[in-house]
């Protein structure tokens, strides 16, 4: 029975981000009920985009840009996104490398040929060893860390006991056991080689120093950047997601935040709003916040144990994720110095700056650890109107720039209020020496966030973390976000989590969602209607010697 | 059916893009709404553009006519969570020495508050009132639902076909106040100034709603978002971020549209909702418009105003000098107007492409009657004046920050705090952003002007009022139309009328 606005699911996810609403479309094909409460007025999470209201039709994606070969993505398929009209744009080269020489390192979307040549003006050697990577790990991508990132994380010693069985199993290893730093210095001659590595993969959240995450280098050879542009902007997608939500009959309460996860007989049965309704969970609630808000603000002490309570209080935040932007609406689009370096440069997507060895990248991380302001600038960044004129007004830009940065400042994250301004200035200086065209002549408006705006808006993103949780050896795969609830269930009956603090972890991937969707159906006995990879049955079916 | 094909394909996602696809889905068509923009609704827009968490109306704020037409109804929009606000104090008008006229939802309060001023101009407000909605359904609604017609077979109506509002409203009101108040009303939500000819047959209509304004829960752009759900439920779809590069026409018929990536989608039936210049000169294209067309469509006329709007976010509620206090919780605020002088001062240095002197504003705080909208123990402030859409002299991008402020200390005479530390953050909005932001012909956002010939049986231009266009399967459906801007949907539902009528299908309606 419900009354005043009450109302009844089979379940209700909390958090309308991507995987949210990803979630959800899983469920509702699978025959089950389901709402989504977001808090926010507008759906999508990261994936959001604004309207400069200082320059009109100038639209800036204020969190997600790059999103990775999202067309390939199983749910994209599986949930007929392309028929809401849905357009990926891929740029040939998906990164750029400026060096303060004006040389520049491109690494091709498609190419491996082409990526292998721009490495060779640096180093022959490296050139060969990427080509290598490249064709020894293609079958690793395929085999082991494309279903293992669209399945619910393996237990690690079971793991290992299948994977070692086989050749590319414990070529997986050889670099698996080790860090990304190591690896990278191990494998790699060309100061640039090594920072262009090691820094994509920082900026992917990745932690550098930590074993476990060493196959990144050798992975990242062979699956490529793959970069990919929601056409329309990042918050483009939010609406396909959003409307294949409503297409297949779910309900969508925005502006409406959970203030409670209702437990009654130990079992989670429901979501009290902010407003005081009630909306109730005939079978499960999912949430897709972080362990502390699921755990510790949004279920009553009473309700859960002290264990459980104790794993969310210590999980922990990355350091070295929080970013600040700089945004830009551009009278032209920059024109990069390296041209005459190499002209294919202006085909580029993720544009790096500032990042000529890994010894620029080790000054940042200190600062950063310190709780300094970096000294030693260092952009990533693009221009999404030169793929997609959609997003300008016509022959209009628009650029942003992420700078790696500490969420709390020595002076505390308020103090990110008084300099944002003064760091987007100082942010400005540097891409004028990279692009000599940007100046006040050609910029039309600038705007900064911090990294203490990005927790305002996400608070799910704590301390500024957008990958919702460090990537440490003790917060990674089947211990994400702690061994309990790595499998997306939870000690609480009925109550399942599925965002980017579960494995695999953040950016726009799906994959916590798609396979925590797999999890609930299988728990509610409702219809497994997709094709999902059996982790098992494929790992125990690795060939013993290397594919000819 | 092949992904690319359907059934009925709309250019623009505004609000009458949303109704008329919706009605026509619900009739069995599978229907695409294409918008050029990122969000759709058109001017049912609601963003973050001050501080994040602070959410302001940057196009329509309140709406008087939902409840004359039965569209939302029909809909079922409530369903797909668009709630709506009635606040119980609607509108006042605010005189420099703290005295007010003040409308109320209630129409006794009105009356009573009214007659404080002149017991006759009370009177007849409510013979009005009450002639208004004893009409509505018999007249109004069959006026404002089908396609354009000279007269409405309706007295007041008929007898004011030739009056200007100016005219109309001294004719049944005396005292100076009302006068005022209800000039401003034509003028803001309507978008019709006290010297257009003809619009004084508006009278009734405009007493009937001026105290039935209300706003949506969270903000306009929950409007646009009920109405692209329901149209998602009803065999439709919306692709936004899709702009429309042309009209495809094959042998005088509108076959598809190509988009500005080059994906040709095809249609039984086009229909564009967007202005008529950027619909025959852009996408149809000067090749396929015949002869007789082009003419009429150069005469066509532009209301020569456009908008200024101020959007503030605000560390306290604004304060009001008024000596009632009901004064402080109204939904709208009519500043500068005490008589109908003042009116028509501001109204001809409008029409003489002057940057108005004589200011004259409605401002609203959106957040003190839906505090969703703006984080807690914050407010939100919205202004706007008329102003001319095009200056004589100069461009509005460099008066436009001076201006703002000119207004603002004009406005702290009203309400003493909004200015200062006070106003944490504004945002300016002058008619050259809403040409960039929307694309509105010269910033003007009613449609076209809704005088003389443009009124009636002949709007927009005779070739092109019975919605259909010379061009086979091309309709159109946007404000430019009967019955214009402001009449929620309805111009987008009587072109779904027409287009089923063509297409031998019934629409579901109440009307």
């Amino acid at each position: 029975m419900t009354t005043n606005g009450d109302k009844e699911f089979d379940g209700i996810v909390i958090g309308a981000g991507h995987n949210g609403m990803i979630l959800q479309g899983y469920l509702l094909k699978a025959g089950l009920s389901v709402a989504v409460v977001e808090r926010h007025l507008e759906v999508g999470g990261g994936l959001d985009a604004h309207e400069n209201p200082r320059a009109h039709g100038f639209w800036h994606n204020i969190h997600s840009q790059n999103h990775r070969a999202v067309p390939n993505l199983p749910w994209f398929k599986d949930l007929d996104l392309a028929s809401y009209g849905q357009e990926y744009i891929w740029p040939e080269i998906a990164v750029g490398m400026l060096f303060r020489d004006k040389t520049c390192l491109l690494w091709h979307n498609h190419d491996i040929e082409q990526t292998c040549a721009s490495i060779a003006r640096f180093s022959e050697k490296d050139a060969k060893t990427f080509r290598d990577f490249n064709r020894r790990f293609t079958p690793v991508v395929q085999s082991i860390i494309g279903p293992e990132t669209f399945s619910p994380p393996m237990q690690a010693e079971k793991k290992r006991e299948m994977l070692e069985k086989s050749e590319l199993g414990k070529l997986y290893y050889e670099f698996a056991d080790r860090s990304i730093n190591d690896v990278v210095e191990e494998v790699f001659e060309s100061d640039q080689v090594k920072a262009m590595v090691t820094y994509l993969f920082l900026l992917r959240g990745n932690e550098l120093g930590e074993v476990g995450q060493g196959y990144i280098v050798p992975v990242a050879c062979a699956a490529g950047i793959s970069s990919t542009i929601s056409k329309g902007t990042s918050h483009r997608m939010a609406h396909t997601l959003n409307q294949m939500v409503i297409k297949n009959g779910g309900e969508v309460y925005e502006g409406q935040a959970a203030a409670e996860i209702l437990i009654e007989d130990g079992r989670a049965a429901g979501v009290r709003l902010a407003d005081g309704r009630i909306l109730k969970a005939r079978q499960f609630v999912v949430s897709t916040l972080n362990p502390q808000q699921t755990f510790l603000q949004l279920i009553n002490g009473d309700k859960i144990d002290s264990h459980l309570k104790k794993r969310a209080e210590n999980f922990k935040y990355s350091l070295t994720t929080p970013i600040m932007t700089l945004h830009l609406a551009l009278h032209e689009r920059p024109m990069w110095a390296a041209a005459e370096y190499d002209p294919n440069v202006m085909k580029a997507w993720l544009m790096v700056m500032g990042v000529d060895s890994t010894e620029d990248i080790r000054v940042v991380l200190e600062e950063c650890a310190a709780g300094e302001l970096p000294q030693r600038l260092q952009l990533i960044g693009g221009v999404p109107t030169v793929f997609d004129p959609t997003q300008a007004p016509e022959g209009k830009h628009v650029a942003w720039f992420w700078q790696l940065a500490p969420y709390n400042l020595k002076q505390g994250p308020e103090h990110w209020d008084e300099v944002i301004d003064e760091m987007c200035e100082k942010e400005i200086k540097l891409l004028n020496q990279y692009a000599p065209n940007i100046n006040g002549k050609t910029i039309v408006d600038w705007f900064g966030q911090s990294p203490l705006d990005v927790s305002r808006h996400l608070p799910n993103m704590q301390n500024g973390d957008w990958m919702c949780g460090e990537l440490n050896a003790d917060q990674f795969l089947d211990k994400r976000p702690f061994p309990e609830c790595s499998q997306y269930s939870t000690p609480v009956e009925g109550l399942y989590i599925a965002g980017s603090s579960c494995h695999p972890g953040g950016n726009i991937t799906g994959a916590p969602a798609y396979n925590a969707a797999g999890v609930i159906v299988r728990d509610m006995k409702a219809d497994l209607w997709w094709k999902a990879p059996e982790l098992e049955k494929i790992w125990a079916k690795l060939p013993v010697d290397f594919p000819a | 059916m092949s992904e690319d094909t359907f059934d009925v394909i709309v250019i623009g996602a505004g609000e009458n893009g949303l109704v008329l696809g919706n009605y026509l889905g619900k009739a069995g068509q599978k229907v695409l709404v294409c918008e050029r923009r990122l969000e759709s609704g058109g001017g049912l827009s609601t963003e973050e553009c001050t501080i994040l968490g602070c959410w302001h109306n940057t196009g329509s704020y309140y709406h008087d006519t939902v409840q004359v037409t039965p569209i939302y109804q029909d809909l079922d929009l409530v369903n797909a969570n668009a709630i709506y606000i009635h606040p119980p104090v609607q509108s006042s008008l605010l005189k420099r020495d703290g005295e007010s006229l003040t409308l109320f939802s209630d129409l006794e309060q009105t009356e009573a508050e009214i007659a404080r001023w002149s017991k006759e101009d009370a009177q007849a407000w409510r013979r009005h009132s009450e002639a208004f909605h004893s009409a509505l359904s018999s007249h109004y609604q069959p006026y404002l639902l089908n396609p354009a017609q000279n007269g409405m077979g309706h007295e007041d109506f008929d007898s004011r076909s030739d009056s200007t509002p100016l005219e109309a409203v001294q004719a049944e009101f005396k005292h100076p106040m009302t006068q005022a108040l209800l000039l401003s009303h034509f003028m803001v939500p309507r978008g019709i100034l006290s010297n257009y000819e003809g619009a004084g047959r508006f009278l009734q209509l405009v007493v009937g709603t001026s105290a039935s304004n209300r706003i949506v829960e969270g903000g306009s752009h929950e409007l646009a978002q009920a109405l692209w759900t329901e149209q998602l439920r009803n065999n439709g779809w919306v692709w936004d971020s899709t702009p429309i590069k042309r009209i495809l026409i094959e042998e005088g018929k509108a076959v598809g549209v190509e988009t500005s990536t080059g994906r040709e989608l095809h249609a039984k039936v086009v229909v564009s909702t967007v202005d008529l210049q950027t619909t025959f000169q852009t996408l149809v294209g000067p090749e396929h418009i015949p002869q007789e067309l082009a003419p009429q469509l150069q005469a066509f006329q532009l209301e020569e105003f456009s908008l200024f709007v101020i959007h503030a976010v605000m560390d306290e509620v604004p304060t009001v000098n008024a000596k009632d206090d009901h004064v402080s919780r109204a939904l709208r605020w009519t500043l500068g107007f005490e008589s109908a002088e003042d009116v028509q001062e501001h109204i001809a240095q409008i029409q003489a492409g002057k940057v108005p002197n004589r200011l004259g504003a409605v401002v609203s705080c959106p957040s003190l009657h839906d505090p969703s909208q703006a984080l807690p123990g914050k407010h939100t402030f919205l202004l706007w004046q008329l102003v001319p859409s095009r200056l004589k002299s100069g461009d509005w991008s460099d008066v436009a920050d001076s201006y703002a402020q000119q207004i603002l200390d004009w406005v702290s005479e009203y309400l003493p705090n909004m200015k200062g530390k006070n106003v944490l953050r504004q945002v300016v909005m002058s008619p050259q952003d809403l040409v960039t932001k929307w694309q509105y012909p010269q910033g003007t956002v009613f449609g076209g002007k809704s005088a003389g010939a443009q009124l009636g049986a002949d709007r927009p231009i005779p070739e092109l009022a019975n919605y259909r266009t010379p061009i086979k399967n091309l309709y159109l459906g946007g404000a430019s139309m009967h019955p214009g801007a402001g009449i929620e949907g309805a111009s987008g539902y009587v072109a779904a009328k027409v287009i089923a009528d063509d297409l031998g299908i019934s629409i579901p309606a109440s009307v």
